[in-house]
């Protein structure tokens, strides 16, 4: 294998992960910009949908689609349900009591996982293809579909943001919620809509990561810090940021780990977490602003 | 029965130190730490490694809080001049990657098999009174510290800090520098948590990187958030309260058929997740409340 090639490799699945890592810190971006607060649950949530789309069948083909949108539908339901109890009080009184709630639903997510599914991991009943040759880097089926869909489930969220009504809400609340509401917009139907396309979001991310490797209780919870990585990354509070960011984060943990190992994929998140607070707090497309 | 009780008493003194750290950290200063367990970790570590090759006891357990609380002034140095978040985020990743480190830098940390410590008062064929002299130093150690920190925060820090954790900006108005009292405040809880690690390893005799996961972090804000945040009394009622539902909880082993170890271990990590989502949703001053 030439070096060409087997760096393509690195960097192919680099960029795998990092789509997937740029869906997990879209979320997390879009939930602070509008409900103002780091849901550290926001993995767990990726964990239910891959579980929800294995209860639901997911196999491949056309049982894709129904049990990725079953495990989309379960998860924005949660997603609303905790919003509802929980986050919407919180969120009125600090976004930190918010963020210490939302360890709890973490645990509690995890945890209810564990007990209703077992600890096993567990896979997809996927068909086995074989890789194929590209220009000698190797290529498996699955990954141009997970690269397609997660390519694809970002334009979606992005053209909910910038083509329709609803998205200019959602952007006229995370620019300013006080100016939003004067001007009439109701913040509850955003709401909906925001854990809407979070439930989305973390749920194909989520079944994107047990497609790529094993299904288990922890799956979600483990991508936490790359995702907030990501975020921060690409500044926190712009969209197109997490994205740039969570490509940036798949692409140096697999570099990185050339050098380090598998075994350190998460303290090279600290790593990076670390110097970007150092040389760019303010992430590499975020703008500086005050505290409001 | 009495050396279980010992036991227990030992184990709510080390969580009790563990939580007061914290406490300063969040309870009084406002400071979000997600990663505890880190600095726990590095203080029992440092002690297994030191004590009983040379080093003598309290001479190891002085080197486990001043790394401890020299690991906390990295972090502090990176993110307590930027917005709140970025501690939090920040220290649950050092969490991890501290014991990534004591798991894969073996020649360091002897790897996953971990290594023995040394163990204090060990009487031969006498294990109650081993027991017995430890508690007497856990409780010596731990009533020293209650009161330090009494004073501490009684004092003029004490408001200081508490200021902080109020207003930022109105103790900067007052011509204090806020980031002086967070670096203090993160380093001597950091140390507290050392010192509990240091005890720890003393009388487990043996440290491994599986008793370092993100639970024991979890665990602390457990019992801080339940006594009662920015309390002294509060964090010794969250220990009793926290050891009260394990040991509990215990019993239930093999009790209820058809449930299994796995899965009470399960519900026990689902209910210190409800605990969290239900104090900070409907008692979020704790037990005992914080007079105002």
């Amino acid at each position: 294998m030439s070096p060409l090639q087997f760096f393509g490799n690195i960097l192919l699945n680099g960029i795998i992960d990092g789509l997937i890592a740029s869906l997990l810190a879209l979320a997390l971006t879009l939930t602070f910009a509008v409900s103002r607060f780091h849901n550290v649950a926001s993995g767990d949530y990726m964990t239910v949908g891959a579980y929800v789309a294995k209860a639901a069948g997911f196999s491949g083909g056309w049982s894709s689609v129904t049990a990725g949108l079953a495990g989309s539908a379960s998860t924005a339901a949660l997603a609303i349900f905790f919003h509802h109890w929980i986050f919407k009080e919180l969120a009125r009184r600090s976004h930190v009591s918010a963020a210490i709630a939302s360890v709890g639903v973490s645990l509690v997510l995890r945890a209810g996982i564990a007990l209703v599914f077992g600890t096993d991991p567990s896979t997809y009943r996927l068909p086995i293809v074989r890789a194929t040759p590209v220009f000698g880097i190797f290529v498996q089926p699955t990954d141009l579909w997970l690269i397609g869909v997660s390519a694809a489930a970002l334009i979606v969220v992005f053209g909910l943001l910038h083509l329709t009504p609803m998205g200019r809400r959602l952007r006229a609340i995370a620019d300013n919620p006080d100016l939003a509401r004067a001007s009439g917009i109701r913040s509850a139907r955003a709401m909906t809509m925001l854990w809407i396309v979070v439930g989305g979001l973390t749920a194909t991310g989520g079944i994107m990561v047990a497609m790529k490797s094993v299904l288990y209780p922890a799956l979600g919870w483990n991508l936490v810090l790359p995702g907030f990585t990501a975020a921060i990354v690409g500044g926190i509070r712009n969209p197109l940021g997490a994205v740039v960011g969570g490509l940036a984060v798949g692409i140096a943990q697999e570099f990185s780990s050339l050098l380090v190992g598998q075994s350190y994929k998460i303290a090279v998140c600290f790593v990076i977490l670390a110097l970007i607070l150092l040389w760019r707090p303010q992430g590499l497309l975020g703008r500086i602003e005050g505290v409001r | 029965m009495l050396s279980y009780l010992t036991t227990i008493a030992i184990q709510i003194g080390v969580y009790l130190l563990l939580t007061l750290g914290l406490n300063l950290h969040y309870g009084f200063t406002g400071l979000i730490n997600f990663g505890h367990v880190a600095f726990y970790c590095i203080g029992a570590y440092t002690v297994a490694t030191v004590a009983g090759s040379g080093v003598t006891l309290p001479l190891a357990m002085i080197l486990a809080m001043a790394l401890a609380a020299g690991a906390s002034l990295i972090i502090g140095a990176l993110t307590l001049r930027l917005r709140a978040e970025f501690l939090a985020i920040l220290t649950l990743g050092f969490g991890e990657t501290v014991r990534l480190l004591a798991l894969n830098e073996a020649w360091l940390t002897n790897g996953p098999a971990g290594h023995f410590a040394y163990q204090p008062f060990v009487v031969p064929g006498n294990p109650g009174a081993r027991d017995a002299a430890f508690f007497a130093m856990v409780a010596v150690i731990a009533a020293v510290v209650v009161f330090a920190i009494q004073r501490l925060v009684s004092g003029p820090f004490g408001r200081l800090m508490r200021a902080i954790r109020d207003s930022e900006e109105s103790v900067r108005a007052i011509g204090k520098v806020p980031v002086a009292v967070k670096l203090r405040v993160l380093m001597i809880g950091a140390a507290l948590a050392g010192l509990a690690g240091a005890l720890q390893a003393q009388y487990i005799g043996y440290v491994s990187p599986d008793q370092f996961t993100a639970d024991v972090t979890f665990l602390c804000w457990m019992a801080m958030i339940i006594g009662g945040t920015g309390r002294i009394g509060g964090s010794l009622l969250g220990s009793i309260v926290l050891f009260g539902m394990f040991e509990g909880t215990r019993f239930l082993n093999g009790l209820i058929p058809g449930v299994s170890d796995v899965q009470i271990a399960q519900m026990r990590v689902a209910a210190i997740g409800l605990m969290l989502i239900l104090f900070t949703r409907y008692l979020p001053g704790g037990i005992i409340r914080e007079k105002t």
